[in-house]
Order: structure tokens, then C-alpha cells, then sequence
């Protein structure tokens, strides 16, 4: 069952990733591009800023923020992980993870408000291109919503090695 | 009020949490205990957007793009056959020829644990075939990884830049003195150390002048890229974000043109690059809801206050400081200890009439350091994990060069000059 779970988890995860892939790409060649018309023909691309700055590096960050947590991608100090047995690490993980869960949910859910408002609302950066306001937030709070999903699935998988004593060995297969 | 947060901080950190996730957590429970539950939400609601949102943040993406594309194209390991090829004859020539190869790689690339990883591949086992002693051998390639985080292209000191609120530009290019005066100590160390000891690194065999002209052709490439970043920045033709765009584009065409680049591995190159970009944006994250706590409790004023009022040289506390940071180097993630101390220290060395772009250079060669020194040394286990030779033996085998750059250390306190005169000729 937790396996099942795991693996939808990571399919939306890995879908979006690719999103994050392609924001990162995009800016590159924006980027490139811009400066070589800036240079050459005196002609930069005059949306490249706002698209980028208000979606593309939003997008980059929010698409992959929950598979870098899942493939533990996180820089951590270890320096304690070895104290303690399998059990008594895992009840301090959850009320970290617990504690994670209610900072990112509060986040996840201030950041749809936000959107729905926003959206509702009409707004729009002022400028030549009317770029809706709406749409960072949202992409905040999907990347956010997904983050605290994973997170639940990690503190059950962490209470599931309290209960059994067991330690989880994440298959190479899932994290790819 | 100031203690509850950090204690909150220092018990995540020890439960094993994400050092991003620990700083979030830290700053949201003070932040609760000072202003209740609607100033945690108006903290929540502002902070993510408006990091992500900076367009200079997108340096650290696309710099850590441009070190995946070179690693594709694996340019670092014929970097070290031109320089075997010119220098290799002589004594300890390998050796030399790996820390000129570190700097090179360290110009096109601002990681140094690929540089440490891709270094191993190539040199130690060259090294070893040569008759060199494996604790030699192996404290070379572990020392001259970590120059990547010292010569422009570096992460670090970008994320130093961004916590300390300075010109990136600036920054990036007061590493190249001081990047190349460690690769020059490296190679002063590991020339005195054959010299004492001439059983560490015979000479190696002699190449024809068509052989090394024709190692030449890597220059070719390496010269565009870094004329793409660090001239860019320097002339002022590009900003560091467009520099770093630029940059990563010409990695990418390098490895295309190599054949080097399929799909699959620019996906993979791609996908890492993400991945750590978002790691670490979720640490700036994290780090700014921590840091509102810490400036609502006012604790760094009143620590700059303190230390003021302290009747001792300016250079004590400096030392302290320094001391504190090789410490802490030994323990944790380079990374994590820019994040958790620069916010803290960087006051308190302005306060003493410090320069911040030479604080930036000094705290990033005691990363380097920390990269090496036991029990963490994240780079000699990376060394190991290629070379097969044991952690202990690599941490021997390195232990003169870390004695030789806390010497440059103090070289950089007493003359200061080194590090701050190029960033003040910049356009």
C-alpha cells in the first residue's frame, strides 16, 4: 500500500520536474539570446525580464522543490544521525517532519488565497506586456501542497520504522 | 526570545532535519513567540515569491548548469593531459599538472565536490601508474578540488554575495588573486614536499613539441568560457546572471560539439542542475523567514554592541572568528555554515572595519579547508570514493596543505590588498 502511494507521489513528482527542466532551459536561452540582440542588433527582448523573474524562475524552483526533498537532495548535519537507535531517530524525525508539515502547509495555503484573490481580482503587473499576478502564487502553492503531501507520506513511513523497528531502504528504481 | 529560536534551530539541526527546514522551522516558532500567529503568516506569504522571484538568484542556477554541461563534456580530463604533457617530466610534474588542472576546471566551474570527483578519476590513477606515493597523490587532487569554490565561477561566494547583500559581480572577481595564489601554494607545498621526500613523485616520461602543441586544443575552449563569465563580468559587458547564462550555453555547445551531449545526459545534466538549485534556494528561503526573527530580537546589534564594547584588538576577534569558522569547517556543510554564521559574523566584521568582499574570500578559503580537515572532509571521501585510496591515508596526505593555506590565511589578514584591490578596477 505505502509502496502504491510512494509511486503516484513520485509520478506527479517527476512530471513536474521535467516543468522545472524546461523553466531552467527556457531561462538559459532567453538569456543568451537576449544578450546577443542587446549587443548585436541593439534590440534586447523587452519581456524576458517579467517572464522570467515572475514564471520561469518561480516555476523552476516550485516544480522541483518536492522531488529534491524525496531524493534527499538536502544538505543536512549528519553528525548525530549515528547516536540513537533506528527507532528513537525516527520519533525525532517526526516531530521535525511534523513541524516541517504545518510551516509548508501554512505556506501552501496562503499562497492559494493569495491566487484565488489575485486572480479573482483582475491583477496585472503594469508594464507593456499585462502579465497576470495570479499565476506565481499558484504555482507557489502547488509546489508547496505537493512538498507538504510528501511530507505526510514520509512521517508515515517513519512512524511505519517506529512501529516495526525496521529502517527503509528506498528502491534505486523509485528515486529514478 | 533570542534563545528559544536558536534552541529551536540547534535541536532540529541535531534531530537530523534538512538545514533548510531547520531554519524555517526555528524562524516560524520564534517568529510566533514574538508576534503570534498573523505575523508568521505575513512572513510566510512574502518571503517564498520574493527570493524566487530575484533575478541575480538565477546565478546559482546557472553556474551549477554550466558545471553539469562540463562535466558532460569532460574537458577537466584532457586539461590534465596538456598539462602532463608540458610539465608532467619534472619531479612531482603530475602533481603540479593536477593543481593546474583544478584551477582550470576551477575557472569554468563553481563546484568543487565534481571538481574533487572529476579530478580523482583522472589524475590519481595517472599519479599511481607514475610511481607516486598513493598519500601524496590523493592529498593533492583533495586539496585542488576545492579552488572551484575560490576562482570565478563560485557558488560560494555567490551565496556569500547574496547573504551579505554585496555586489556579486564584484565578489566573484576578487577570487582571482586569491584563487591563484592557493593554486600556487599548492604547487609550492607539493614541490617542497618532493624535495624533502623525492620517493613521493619520480619524473615522469617526456613528450615530443608536437605532442604538446597539439594538447593545446582544449585551451581553445576553455579561453571562450572563460572569457564568456569572468570577462564579461569584469568589462561590465554583462551582468553576473547574464554572464553565468552565457556561460552555461557555451558549456552546452562545448559538449555538443565534442559529441559528448545525448539526450540522456543533457536530461541528467539538466534534471541535477534543478534539483540543486532548488536546494539551495530552499535554504535562502528558509534562511530569510530565520533571519526577520533574528532582526525583530535585535541579537545582532546587540552582539556587534557587545563586541565593541570588548576591550581587545580588532585582530583577536578577527582570529576568533577565523578559529571558529576552521571549527565549524570540520563539522558541517560548507553550505549550512554560510547560511547559519554570515549572517552573524558579517556585522561584527564590518563593525571592526573590515572589508566585506575580503571577509567573503578569507571565509570561503576556511571552507576550503573544512572541505579536507577530519571527520566531515567531504571532499576526501569523494576522493576515496574514486580512488579507492583509504580516508586516512588521503587525510594524511593532505595535512601539509592545509598547514599552507592557513598560512595564506594569515597572508590575506596581514596584506588585505591581495583580495581588494582587482574588485576596485572593475568597470
Amino acid at each position: 500500500m505505502m509502496e502504491k502511494i510512494d509511486r503516484l507521489i513520485s509520478l506527479v513528482e517527476r512530471a513536474v520536474l521535467t516543468l522545472s527542466c524546461v523553466c531552467l532551459f527556457g531561462i538559459m536561452i532567453i538569456v543568451t539570446v537576449d544578450v546577443i540582440l542587446r549587443y548585436l542588433f541593439s534590440s534586447p527582448l523587452s519581456w524576458s525580464y517579467d517572464l522570467i523573474s515572475m514564471y520561469l524562475a518561480t516555476l523552476l524552483f516550485f516544480a522541483a522543490v518536492s522531488d529534491s526533498f524525496r531524493r534527499g537532495s538536502h544538505v543536512r548535519i549528519e553528525l548525530f544521525n549515528k547516536f540513537g537507535s533506528t527507532r528513537v531517530r525516527a520519533a525525532f524525525e517526526v516531530i521535525g517532519f511534523i513541524s516541517a508539515l504545518v510551516m509548508f502547509y501554512v505556506m501552501f495555503e496562503v499562497s492559494l488565497e493569495d491566487a484565488v484573490k489575485s486572480l479573482f481580482g483582475g491583477d496585472v503587473i503594469s508594464g507593456a506586456i499585462a502579465w497576470p499576478t495570479w499565476i506565481p502564487y499558484m504555482m507557489a502553492s502547488c509546489g508547496f501542497g505537493l512538498l507538504a503531501i510528501r511530507i505526510v507520506f514520509t512521517i508515515a513511513e517513519r512512524i511505519q520504522v517506529i512501529v516495526t523497528g525496521q529502517p527503509i531502504f528506498r528502491s534505486v528504481e523509485n528515486l529514478e | 526570545m533570542m534563545f528559544f529560536g536558536t534552541l529551536v534551530l540547534l535541536l532540529m539541526l541535531v534531530f537530523g532535519m534538512p538545514v533548510a527546514f531547520a531554519l524555517g522551522i526555528a524562524g516560524m516558532v520564534g517568529l510566533f513567540t514574538i508576534g503570534g500567529l498573523s505575523m508568521v503568516e505575513g512572513v510566510l506569504r512574502t518571503v517564498s515569491l520574493a527570493t524566487t522571484s530575484s533575478y541575480e538568484l538565477l546565478t546559482i542556477p546557472m553556474f551549477i548548469l554550466m558545471a553539469e554541461f562540463i562535466i558532460v563534456s569532460r574537458i577537466a580530463d584532457e586539461l590534465f593531459d596538456c598539462a602532463k604533457t608540458w610539465i608532467g617530466r619534472t619531479p612531482a610534474g603530475l602533481a603540479i599538472s593536477t593543481a593546474i588542472a583544478g584551477a582550470g576546471f576551477g575557472a569554468i566551474s563553481g563546484s568543487s565536490t565534481a571538481s574533487a570527483a572529476t579530478l580523482s578519476a583522472t589524475t590519481i590513477p595517472a599519479m599511481l601508474r607514475n610511481g607516486y606515493n598513493p598519500r601524496f597523490a590523493s592529498g593533492v587532487v583533495a586539496i585542488s578540488g576545492p579552488l572551484a569554490m575560490l576562482i570565478p565561477p563560485s557558488i560560494a561566494l555567490i551565496l556569500y554575495g547574496l547573504i551579505a547583500d554585496i555586489s556579486i559581480g564584484k565578489l566573484l572577481i576578487a577570487g582571482i588573486i586569491p584563487g591563484i595564489l592557493v593554486t600556487c601554494v599548492i604547487i609550492l607545498t607539493s614541490l617542497l614536499l618532493v624535495m624533502l621526500f623525492p620517493h613521493f613523485a619520480p619524473a615522469g616520461r617526456a613528450y615530443s613539441m608536437v605532442e604538446k602543441i597539439q594538447s593545446l586544443a582544449v585551451i581553445g575552449p576553455m579561453v571562450v568560457l572563460i572569457s564568456l563569465v569572468t570577462g564579461c563580468i569584469y568589462l561590465g559587458i554583462a551582468t553576473p546572471t547574464e554572464s553565468a547564462s552565457l556561460g552555461a550555453f557555451g558549456a552546452m555547445c562545448i559538449a555538443l560539439v565534442r559529441g559528448r551531449l545525448s539526450f540522456q545526459s543533457f536530461y541528467t545534466a539538466v534534471r541535477k542542475a534543478a534539483a540543486t538549485s532548488c536546494m539551495i534556494v530552499m535554504i535562502i528561503i528558509c534562511a530569510h523567514i530565520f533571519s526577520y526573527y533574528f532582526t525583530l530580537t535585535g541579537v545582532t546589534q546587540e552582539l556587534v554592541g557587545v563586541v565593541a564594547a570588548l576591550n581587545v584588538e580588532a585582530w583577536v576577534i578577527l582570529s576568533l572568528i577565523i578559529l571558529l569558522y576552521l571549527v565549524l569547517g570540520c563539522f558541517m556543510d560548507q553550505i549550512a555554515i554560510l547560511f547559519l554564521t554570515v549572517p552573524i559574523t558579517l556585522p561584527i566584521i564590518l563593525a571592526l572595519g573590515y572589508d566585506p568582499f575580503w571577509f567573503g574570500v578569507v571565509v570561503i578559503i576556511t571552507a576550503e579547508i573544512g572541505l579536507v580537515t577530519p571527520p566531515i572532509g567531504l571532499n576526501v571521501f569523494v576522493v576515496s570514493a574514486y580512488s579507492n585510496v583509504k580516508v586516512k591515508d588521503i587525510f594524511i596526505g593532505v595535512s601539509p596543505h592545509v598547514v599552507a593555506h592557513l598560512l595564506i590565511i594569515v597572508l590575506l589578514v596581514i596584506f588585505p590588498a591581495i583580495v581588494t584591490w582587482l574588485p576596485e578596477t572593475v568597470r
